[in-house]
């Protein structure tokens, strides 16, 4: 098997002849946010799940803290996933932070990634006055950190080892820690201040690829002025507010968003 | 009283409350209202996102619901609930996804729990720092930075197996600085430690980035490099012993003598015993006169 499949737990299902549709988790969990609408996405589309290294099943072992404590690191485990499966079209679905990952790996390969679809999106999540307002201030995002720490969720991979003794084959440990929102203390803060210190606003302007923002009406992560403020600075881009609380629609509106979704990539074939 | 007496929640030391789907509070008993300040009648219809600090709510809909929706439970959560003028209390809670996609609430504030982590934490770091500091120390010269003796011995035992695995050698330099107890007599022991320093910078730029530069004795250096042979490595070693020669160190001229020995390519030998032969070799060069290279003939 390809060394960047196995890194990144590459998993391809669906239909064979159909157009490919990559789904990128976002910050926290990893590739099984997307069970819920999996099923009716593999009756249209070939779809392509991945874990990011460090996340879910990934291979530990590909980590480092000098790549991936920047989004540019994980777009280039998408660009490395597009060339690993040789794919020459591509529609990505990406969760909050993953639609930024994606934009960035549309700039490297904009011929390939046609489309992009972004369930709450946020370019910066830094409140950057007068113009902006991410919505968090540093002293917000230093408590998260203080939060993570004190959360066994983040802590889980990090005692499984301890417990079963460092010689345990990586699976085995991944087991044991049992929840898919378990990762590594310093892989999960990494991914933490790349996401949420990260300002990509600047790169909205240069994104080629068709894009549909569904957002949230109310989401504690993004406001609404978030989504207005990328719809206004993409070019080719629709936004569209589902009613709806939180910040995971994929996972709690997954069947107003299907058709949604199903539309836009049809119009935009 | 029965198991299925009716019984009050609000006499609970424990906060309950129930969200809907639409992430609003629609129950909750007096321990919450009691927490946030705020009356029953207004807690209600608020959404759960305004009773926590901004940093929780990230948690919350980064960790706690996409939890909550695959495995229905979610235990020991803990968060920062807002109380009253704003101020952030520390609570744990716990879970469960109910019908329709309501979630029931419990939770207890946990003040001293979250103390105790913080010292946790904290005394988890400080390990981690003294753990670091004591590594430095362990592998270290303090005067010079460079590898100490025991540091070189293990990590030039696993260049030696590395090297004679790709079938190639390994030159190892003893380089003793000459006359060195003058300069302490003379110049004071401060003017001789600034002599080390000085030259284990010199040692430290010439060398490659694979080579080991460590002090094992007073005035007494040694460099491994990996991938030479004898030729080069003799070629290296005049380089090195010129410039000495030629550079002044904080206005003193030093010299150096230097032993070389190169690892046999076939012939594997434990590397104190090539670091014993590299001596041998360093104490002709001070026995023929001093500033000078000796190599062990292979």
């Amino acid at each position: 098997m390809d060394k960047v499949l196995l890194r990144n737990n590459v998993k391809m299902s669906g239909r064979k002849d159909a157009t490919t549709l990559m789904l990128a988790h976002g910050f926290g969990c990893d590739q099984n946010m997307w069970r819920f609408m999996l099923p009716e996405l593999e009756k249209h589309f070939q779809v392509v799940l991945f874990d990011y290294v460090g996340s879910g099943n990934s291979v530990l072992s590909d980590y480092s803290i000098d790549k991936y404590s920047s989004l540019e690191g994980y777009a280039e485990d998408i660009v490395d996933i597009i060339g690993a499966l040789q794919l020459s079209k591509v529609t990505i679905i990406g969760h909050s932070v993953s639609s930024i990952i994606a934009s960035i790996a549309s700039l490297h390969q904009p011929e390939i990634i046609e489309n992009i679809i972004m369930v709450c999106p946020s370019p910066c999540f830094l409140n950057k006055p007068p113009d902006y307002q991410g919505g968090f201030e540093q002293s917000d995002l230093e408590e998260l950190f203080d939060i993570m720490d004190k959360n066994y969720i983040g802590w889980a991979n990090y005692l499984a080892p301890l417990v079963m003794g460092g010689s345990q084959s990586p699976e085995l440990i991944g087991e044991l820690s049992g929840s898919f929102c378990s990762t590594d203390p310093i892989v999960a803060k990494t991914f933490a201040k790349a996401t949420f210190f990260s300002d990509y606003r600047a790169i909205l302007k240069d994104i080629k690829s068709s894009v549909l923002i569904l957002q949230s009406a109310s989401d504690a992560l993004a406001n609404l002025h978030v989504g207005q403020y990328m719809a206004e600075n993409i070019v080719n881009s629709e936004l569209v507010v589902i009613n709806a609380e939180g910040h995971c629609l994929h996972m709690t509106n997954h069947k107003e968003i299907l058709p949604i979704i199903l539309g836009f990539l049809e119009y935009n074939q | 009283m029965t198991i299925n007496s009716r019984v009050d929640l609000n006499d609970f030391c424990s906060g309950h409350f129930i969200v809907n789907q639409n992430r609003t509070i629609i129950f909750c008993n007096t321990y919450i209202t009691d927490l946030s300040g705020l009356p029953n009648e207004q807690l209600l219809n608020t959404p759960l996102a305004n009773c926590f600090t901004k940093a929780s709510n990230i948690f919350i809909d980064s960790y706690i619901f996409p939890l909550l929706l695959t495995e229905s439970v979610v235990q020991e959560s803990q968060m920062n609930w807002l109380g009253k003028d704003g101020k952030a209390i520390p609570v744990v809670a716990n879970i469960k996804l109910g019908q329709g996609g309501k979630s029931f609430w419990s939770l207890a504030v946990g003040t001293n729990r979250d103390k105790l982590q913080s010292e946790l934490i904290n005394a988890k770091n400080k390990l981690e720092e003294q753990s670091q500091a004591l590594f430095l120390l362990a592998t270290t010269d303090p005067l010079t930075g460079l590898l100490n003796r025991r540091e070189l011995l293990v990590q030039a035992d696993r260049i030696a197996h590395l090297v004679a695995r790709n079938s190639s050698t390994f030159a190892l330099l003893s380089i003793d600085v000459d006359f060195f107890k003058g300069i302490n007599d003379t110049h004071g022991h401060q003017a001789g430690d600034k002599v080390l320093q000085n030259l284990a910078k010199i040692l430290t730029q010439e060398r490659r980035t694979d080579d080991l530069v460590a002090r094992v004795g007073g005035e007494e250096f040694v460099l491994v490099l990996p991938n030479m042979d004898q030729e080069n490595a003799f070629r290296f070693a005049e380089k090195l012993r010129k410039k000495i020669e030629c550079e002044s160190i904080d206005n003193l001229n030093i010299t150096v003598s230097i032993g070389l020995v190169v690892s046999h390519k076939d012939v594997q030998k434990e590397f104190e015993v090539l670091l014993n032969s590299s001596d041998q070799a360093l104490y002709e060069a001070k026995r023929q006169g001093r500033n000078r290279t000796i190599v062990v003939p292979i």
